[in-house]
């Protein structure tokens, strides 16, 4: 009895001590930005403020948002990031949504997000893929595609999936700047709700 | 009306004074009109290709459908008989139709243009058919009933097809019914990442795209009825777009594009050409009026005694400023007229020199405005203009005929001032009209006024420094060089009227030489220059681990790499300590100063850059202290800024900019203000760090490949998209070689008409010379009564026509520089080049002219009758 409350004491304190304060990387293109708005309304600031609040002030969200980045950056970007000295407890990865709008191949894309994954599982960093959808107007054919690209990459990289990074903010223009494209800060708020529902469970 | 008779009679009995006299105004005026004519038919010809790029007159789009609402509510502005059309835009992956359904073909991204039969309104897209052949089928029209389409040739080569053959838009088959050659409506502005298709807008349903979510534009396109005329009422248009917009004010997601804003890029090549071109009418109307002005204080001089006779037969004082007057309004008139009947004349030949160059259609007819105000100008500001001479005959007494000199009386400053009022406020009015800113007018009169002051300083030095002179040839020489120290000391001697003269050539000689130094400065502006390689294709995201294997890549094909320039993101967060990242609804103040704020806010593509390349040029401040920072010997990394872009966020020289890169904060002190090269179209930033800053910061590289032929283009393309498949490759070719075109049209049109002012200018010089060889004409023969020889009579007054041709042409030539530089800076966005050959040349032939002039006329001087020579002065 004494040996089995000993552990389960040593087993809360080492959980305490290991279960990290949460510092999630938003790594993105002009969604994760905040293109056009001020950056204390882009997800990434929305996101950082909930954490804060749940998991105290060391818990935090850097947005390493770049406007027109395609996932081709992703592991050199992710590379730069992991040289700070904040210690990375998870990887928010929104990224392709510039190569399915540029309409480049969707398997160099899928490749160059596993890639970053890689990278992230390497530095024991938790992976959450914000998913995305193409236009109908890009074809039937290459919006399937880029669609099933993600869910095919959380399957086989095991990694948490945003169906959706859009979801009920895209081709609502109240909730998009006027370009149709961008969300606006409404929109943003949206999609801090749509990542906190998937992001939640892997804290 | 006696004074008007009087003034006739005068005009009649003085042929050589009259003809000078209108010769001059004329030939001020000629330049003038001429240069408004073609100022317009410029305007005209450029107003029409933009026109042709928006293939409408006005446009309205969203990325959704236009309410009816939206669509009565623009069509209420129109005026009657305007022509409407509708398009769909879209991007999309298209392939080819095969026959084998097992593997599905490769598919590319096109752009899809889904257009109206009325497509386009102005303009016309040239394209081969089926045949390879050009065609001039109604191929807009045909689109309407049938599933075909025109393509871009990158298309066919890229899906591997040939016209007649089959391409799979959505659910819908098209067949390639053509291949276009030209398209006027490519826009220069906005590089496309995707060949082109034109299908018939009845058709885009079809296709299945047209969905909830699908990114489509949607436009209403207007042609404005009477379009020929249109350039006369380019208020009304400017007012149909102030209304479109004002309507769209509250409806942020509709774009409003007139005709003139689709050829945005196009905006200050239009600006330099206009402001140039003002330019030029008003130097040529200001040479006028110089030249004016000397011949007639030269006139008045030789009037006095008959002035002075007919005031002491009882005429009263007034009655010479009279009989002056109505001589210069009915002589200006007369120029006037002629100069209108020049150009008139000359206008013909110069439409078909420019016709190759600015189109066949174009037409060079005489403005009716312009016309108006030469006439104006040459009855009314002609004695205006002269008003200061006419202060000479104050004080003017029968007491004038019993001296020996009749000299006009001696004026003082502050009534020569204003008298000069008028004529200077003329000069500003002009010079405001004809640049469209008051801030031209008051530029042009500082420059006029202090080349003023510099030629009358310049003037005195010349008079003082010959005394010394004359004594240092008489020791060197003795009396041998007689005839050189006579004419030293009759220039020395000769006070007033050389002052006059210098400042007169000198003013010309600065006015002339400014307009091709100019014309140096907006040419090598407007056209590429050598040093950079006009780039074919931007290549976009390259990642930097693929900047090595590109550009291993590029050379092994034997092309030029242009540049890779890295491109690192970053949000500028604070200025000199000052936060700059404040929430833009919360930014209290004027709308300017919250778009400012907006500007500040925004982030930035920076770049690395330890030199300045040849697309750039240095306005202020000095060149980075090291290529590369080094942390032990500079206490903060350095920075280079675009001039404009420092203007507009108000950030000076010497300011520390605080940056952040992906989180982490970057510092540096801004050292110098650069230019970028407008017609060099490489790749340049807004804000440039010395290399060794971020060089560990995220970052994508930007590069160029030089211009290839179609073939090679193509070919590179697929080789790059297969090695390098995240690449974004753009073909600027088209659109480069489009925007050099428009440019190069204006640069010859600034070329023409600097050779217009300079030929005005040269006549002008040759009235006041011819002038000047005339008042001599009385020296030469008191010189023959004496019993001097031709050759010392000779050398004596080509001598003194020498000095103050040399040295009015030098000190002109000094003062053009800076009045290029001037004008440069504050109208031509600081682009400056030291263009001395474009200066020498002009100055080079004033001298070359005033020597030629004085000889031909000392010859005729010479072989005349003493004794009629001292008849005809007498």
């Amino acid at each position: 009895m004494k040996w089995i409350l000993s552990s389960l004491f040593f087993l809360t304190i080492s959980s305490t001590a290991f279960a990290a304060v949460p510092v999630v990387l938003c790594l993105g293109d002009s969604l994760t930005e905040g293109f056009e708005i001020s950056p204390d309304t882009a997800f990434p600031a929305l996101l950082d403020k909930r954490l804060k609040e749940k998991f105290g002030p060391k818990a935090e969200a850097i947005n390493a948002g770049i406007s027109g980045a395609t996932s081709a950056s992703g592991p050199s970007r992710l590379k730069f990031q992991l040289k700070s000295p904040k210690q990375l407890t998870h990887v928010i990865l929104a990224l392709g949504a510039n190569d399915g709008l540029r309409g480049l191949p969707v398997a160099a894309m899928k490749k160059n997000l596993e890639d970053t994954i890689k990278i992230a599982k390497e530095n024991r960093i938790k992976v959450l893929l914000a998913g995305m959808k193409i236009p109908p107007n890009y074809g039937p054919g290459y919006a399937k595609s880029f669609e099933e690209a993600y869910k095919k990459i959380g399957r086989e990289q095991k990694v948490a999936v945003i169906p959706f990074l859009l979801e009920g903010v895209a081709a609502h223009p109240n909730l998009t700047l006027p370009d149709g494209l961008h969300p606006n800060p409404k929109g943003h708020r949206i999609m801090v709700e749509t990542i906190w529902k998937n992001l939640e469970p892997i804290l | 009306m006696i004074w008007r008779r009087l003034a006739w009679r005068e005009i009649v009995n003085t042929p050589k004074f009259s003809l000078f006299f209108i010769l001059n105004i004329a030939l001020g005026l000629t330049g003038f009109i001429t240069v408004s004519a073609l100022k317009s038919s410029v305007d005209q010809s450029l107003s029409g290709k933009s026109r042709e790029i928006l293939g409408a007159d006005i446009a309205v789009s969203a990325f959704r459908a236009l309410t009816q609402e939206e669509i009565a509510g623009f069509d209420a502005f129109v005026p009657r008989g305007t022509q409407t059309a509708e398009e769909f835009g879209w991007v999309s992956m298209v392939a080819a139709v095969t026959k084998a359904s097992n593997v599905p073909p490769p598919a590319r991204l096109m752009e899809i243009r889904a257009v109206d039969p009325t497509f386009p309104f102005y303009g016309q897209v040239a394209f081969t058919g089926e045949d390879g052949k050009p065609s001039s089928d109604a191929i807009f029209r045909r689109m309407e009933q049938e599933s075909v389409a025109l393509a871009a040739p990158e298309l066919y080569f890229q899906l591997d097809l040939k016209p007649g053959q089959s391409v799979k838009i959505g659910d819908q088959a098209f067949r390639l019914a053509g291949t276009i050659v030209s398209d006027p409506s490519t826009s220069s502005a906005s590089f496309s990442i995707a060949p082109r298709i034109y299908i018939g807008r009845n058709w885009a349903k079809q296709t299945g795209l047209i969905q909830r979510g699908s990114r489509i534009t949607h436009a209403r396109q207007y042609a404005l009825p009477n379009q020929p005329a249109e350039s006369a009422q380019g208020s009304s248009q400017r007012d149909l777009e102030i209304k479109f917009k004002d309507f769209a004010k509250t409806r942020s997601d509709l774009r409003v594009r007139s005709h003139t804003s689709a050829t945005d890029e196009l905006g200050r090549v239009l600006k330099f050409l206009g402001d140039y071109l003002g330019i030029v009418a008003l130097i040529a109307i200001i040479l006028s009026g110089i030249g004016g002005n000397f011949l007639i204080l030269a006139h008045v001089r030789t009037k006095i005694r008959d002035l002075a006779i007919l005031q002491s037969i009882g005429a009263r004082p007034s009655s010479a400023r009279w009989i002056i007057g109505w001589q210069l309004i009915i002589l200006g008139f007369g120029g006037a007229v002629c100069a209108v009947a020049i150009a008139a004349i000359l206008l013909p030949s110069i439409r078909e020199i420019l016709a190759p160059f600015l189109g066949t259609a174009i037409t060079v007819t005489i403005q009716k405005d312009s016309v108006v105000t030469a006439l104006i100008m040459g009855t009314l500001g002609t004695p205006i203009a002269a008003l200061p001479v006419f202060l000479h005959l104050e004080g003017m007494s029968a007491a004038t005929l019993f001296r020996e000199h009749q000299d006009p009386s001696r004026i003082k400053p502050l009534g020569w001032l204003m008298a000069a009022l008028p004529s200077t406020a003329i000069i500003f009015g002009l010079a405001s009209w004809q640049a469209r800113s008051p801030k031209a007018g008051i530029l042009f009169l500082m420059i006029t006024g202090i080349a003023i002051l510099i030629l009358a300083g310049s003037g005195i030095l010349l008079l003082r420094s010959l005394g010394p002179f004359s004594r240092l040839i008489k020791q060197k020489t003795g009396r041998k060089s007689w005839p050189i120290l006579m004419a030293l000391r009759h220039t020395r001697r000769s006070g007033q009227t050389l002052m006059v003269s210098f400042v007169t050539l000198g003013l010309c000689a600065a006015l002339i030489s400014a307009v091709p130094q100019i014309q140096a400065i907006l040419t090598s502006e407007l056209t590429s220059s050598d040093k950079t390689v006009l780039p074919g294709l931007f290549l976009f995201d390259i990642q930097p681990e693929q900047e090595a294997p590109l550009r291993q890549f590029l050379e092994s094909r034997n092309l030029s790499s242009g540049s890779l320039s890295p491109l690192i993101r970053a949000r500028l967060d604070r200025i000199n300590d000052k936060i700059t990242g404040e929430t833009f609804d919360n930014i209290p103040g004027t709308r300017e100063r919250q778009t400012e704020e907006q500007f500040k806010n925004r982030t930035y593509n920076l770049s690395v850059r330890g030199r300045l390349t040849a697309s750039e040029v240095l306005a202020a401040g000095r060149e980075f202290e090291t290529v590369r920072y080094d942390p032990s010997k500079q206490d903060i990394p350095e920075i280079s800024l675009e001039k404009r872009f420092a203007e507009r966020t108000r950030i000076n020289l010497g300011d520390i900019l605080e940056f952040n890169v992906q989180g982490i904060s970057v510092k540096g002190r801004v050292v110098n203000l650069r230019r970028v090269r407008w017609a060099s179209f490489q790749p340049n930033f807004f804000v440039q760090f010395q290399e060794g800053v971020i060089d560990d910061a995220p970052r994508t590289y930007l590069g160029t490949v030089g211009q290839t032929d179609f073939e090679t283009t193509q070919k590179l393309q697929r080789e790059l998209a297969q090695s390098f498949s995240n690449v974004s490759i753009v073909d600027v070719k088209a659109s480069v070689d489009r925007i050099l075109n428009i440019s190069q049209q204006v640069a010859l049109a600034i070329t023409a008409m600097a050779l217009l002012c300079l030929l005005a200018g040269m006549g002008v010089l040759t009235a006041i010379t011819l002038q000047q060889s005339r008042a001599r004409s009385y020296e030469t023969a008191i010189l023959k009564v004496l019993g001097a020889s031709f050759r010392e009579v000779y050398v004596r007054v080509l001598g003194e026509a020498a000095i103050v041709a040399f040295f009015a042409a030098f000190t002109g030539l000094a003062i053009s520089f800076g009045i290029a530089w001037i004008l440069s800076v504050f109208i031509f966005d600081g682009v400056w080049v030291f263009a001395v050959s474009a200066a020498v040349v002009p100055a080079l032939l004033i001298f070359t002219l005033t020597l030629i002039i004085t000889m031909a006329a000392s010859r005729i001087a010479l072989g005349t009758n003493a004794r009629n020579l001292l008849q005809s002065e007498s």
